[in-house]
């Protein structure tokens, strides 16, 4: 097991950071200048991960990087306390782009870059290829594309219902928005006027097998439009851009943002910049020490192969997230004259439970159903807790 | 069908960010009826049995649909309790009082014995109870002792209710599901890693019904209890 150190541990009550939450409208020169340092060392970080793993998604990976990097160092999350439950929410939708989301967290301390390098996609590692919960800060397991926005609206509504004030940022790729789970997402976040939810579209006009457009035509930003979301596009390679983004996103009061970030892929290697072949494949062995020079970063892989031989790294230590307080009430029994149908059966229970657990601490109840509350009886649910 | 078939992928991935959702299904199996071969859900067993994580629990009547929501909305984990929309009578014990009312504490994974006999087991899954019950009743009228079962909870069967059901000589399973991947296939696979064998007759949903009254249709696929007596008869 990894350990969250025992001084950080100690943290729990530790207010975030104050340049944190995207308050001030400016992103500082000294955040820029950091955030640029950590930029040219995280895509060097991603093409060794990838190089050394022989397999990956470097492409995607470096033009969602300065994405990442902005809201790992920027937003109110915190390395110590990655699970901390005021935390804003994160969401990776394109796992694929895990090389740079790995990196984006070793450059925010989350941990050490070259134990996530050497151990990316192997046997054990928690650095699986698609990013997972496994890896403190990511908030989602994703892979199967398209589902990411979905799970963001629903810790969006989980903060709206329970009365929290966290923010979540679903981070997107563009060759996806062509799923249907998407849309259906996105009009459920207008909705609920979830003004407490972002998201964020890597939007490098690529995918696996060429430009988006041949693949699939489609008006990403007009769709969202369509829908109702507020628009913000930006180059999503400038730092200030993304950051003023962010924050004009935090701050509009009633409806939900996305930010279309046009980027470039495979950016700031010369020649990986805009090839779909990227997409999914590492640079050759033989580019390995152009790209990495291009880049000005060291060459280390000699020891990288060494730390890799020595098998993968151990787990991390999560901290338990707590138990279900929910009160069962008390049952209901039907009398042997009765006859009646299992859902009303269960439709009153639901509502026995509710009240049973009514102004208790962390409890909040949210029901869906499918346009169909009179059949499937969570009607009088909704009538008593609209 | 809406909740478990159309959402499978979503059900996956919550499985494998250990969520804690409860599915709750009001309309599943033959069971729905009149609505078609569409709407009939028979595959929600199937498919998050795939998952390592997702519990099943079908109840058998209204007091256990009680216990059982109350149960899976104050237990972790993902959970997807399935009901039919049809009217079910209480089921009631030997002596006439609601079996899953007071007194009744509900335990995860194991089964009910709702009527005893000897040699033929009929293994009802949630809602098919009360046919099971009826079906008894008919057997009982004509001198045929059988044990009545009910299971709700088809992802963990617990291993001591596996070897009681293997000491019947014959053992009959009824399920508003597939039934080449529901709760007697279950059965089976857990009856022979104990190495453990009995001889098993499944009836279940064994082709896409249509469009009808509940009943009707049950009757047309040998789920009916005139049908399922006369099967245990039959056994010898």
């Amino acid at each position: 097991m990894q350990q969250i150190s025992a001084e950080e541990k100690g943290s729990k009550t530790a207010m975030f950071d104050n340049w944190r939450g995207f308050k001030s409208p400016e992103l500082s020169k000294e955040w820029h200048d950091k955030l640029t340092e950590m930029a040219r060392e995280a895509r060097g970080n991603i093409i060794k991960m990838t190089s050394l793993a022989a397999s990956g998604h470097p492409g995607g990976s470096m033009s969602s990087i300065d994405i990442y990097l902005t809201l790992y160092n920027m937003a109110r999350v915190s390395p110590h306390e990655p699970w901390r439950d005021d935390r804003d929410r994160i969401i990776i939708s394109h796992g694929h782009t895990s090389p740079g989301a790995y990196s984006a967290l070793a450059a925010a301390g989350y941990f050490d870059a070259e134990t996530a390098i050497a151990g990316f996609r192997q046997a054990g590692s928690p650095f699986e290829g698609h990013v997972e919960q496994s890896v403190p800060g990511i908030e989602w397991d994703t892979g199967n594309l398209g589902q990411g926005l979905a799970v963001g609206i629903g810790k969006a509504i989980y903060a709206q219902l329970s009365g929290q004030n966290f923010h979540t940022f679903v981070c997107m790729g563009d060759g996806e928005q062509q799923k249907g789970q998407i849309s259906e997402s996105r009009r459920i976040a207008v909705k609920y006027g979830l003004k407490n939810v972002t998201a964020i579209i890597d939007y490098n006009k690529l995918q696996i097998s060429g430009n988006i457009d041949d693949v699939m035509p489609q008006n990403i930003a007009a769709e969202w439009e369509a829908d109702g979301w507020n628009l913000i596009s930006i180059d999503g390679h400038d730092l200030n851009q993304i950051y003023q983004a962010l924050h004009a996103a935090t701050q509009i009061a009633d409806r939900p943002t996305v930010i279309v970030a046009t980027t470039v892929m495979g950016k700031g290697v010369s020649f990986m910049e805009n090839k779909a072949g990227f997409h999914g494949a590492p640079v050759k062995p033989d580019d390995l020490p152009r790209a990495l020079a291009e880049l000005g970063v060291v060459n280390n892989m000699d020891e990288l192969i060494a730390k890799r031989a020595q098998g993968a790294p151990p787990e991390f230590n999560r901290p338990d997230s707590g138990k279900i307080k929910v009160i069962s009430g008390t049952p209901i029994t039907y009398g042997a004259e009765v006859k009646t149908d299992n859902r009303s059966a269960f439709g009153n229970a639901l509502l026995s439970v509710a009240d049973a657990n009514l102004g208790q601490k962390d409890f909040s109840i949210g029901v869906f159903d499918c346009d169909l509350a009179g059949s499937v009886k969570t009607a009088g649910f909704a009538s008593k807790y609209p | 069908m809406f909740a478990v078939a159309e959402t499978y992928n979503q059900a996956r991935l919550n499985d494998i960010n250990h969520s804690n959702m409860k599915i709750f299904c009001t309309h599943c199996g033959v069971d729905v009826g009149e609505d078609g071969k569409t709407h009939q859900s028979i595959d929600y067993f199937a498919l998050l049995n795939s998952t390592f994580g997702w519990k099943v629990i079908t109840p058998a009547d209204p007091n256990q649909t009680d216990r059982i929501v109350r149960y899976a909305l104050s237990t972790p984990g993902n959970f997807a309790v399935i009901m039919g929309r049809s009217k079910l009578p209480t089921v009631t014990g030997s002596n006439g009082t609601p079996f899953f009312g007071e007194g009744y504490e509900y335990k995860y994974g194991r089964m009910d014995i709702i009527r005893e006999g000897e040699e033929v087991a009929l293994v009802c899954a949630g809602n098919m109870l009360s046919i099971g019950l009826e079906t008894w009743n008919k057997l009982n009228e004509s001198g045929k002792k059988s044990s009545l079962i009910s299971i709700s909870d088809w992802s963990d069967l617990h291993p001591e209710d596996v070897k009681s059901m293997a000491d019947f000589k014959h053992l009959v399973t009824l399920e508003d599901h597939n039934v080449k991947t529901g709760l007697g296939t279950a059965i089976a696979s857990a009856m022979m890693e104990q190495s453990l064998s009995t001889h098993l007759v499944k009836r279940g949903v064994s082709e896409y019904a249509s469009s009808g009254k509940p009943p009707d249709l049950y009757k047309s696929l040998g789920l009916d209890a005139d049908s399922v007596a006369n099967l245990i008869k039959s056994l010898k």
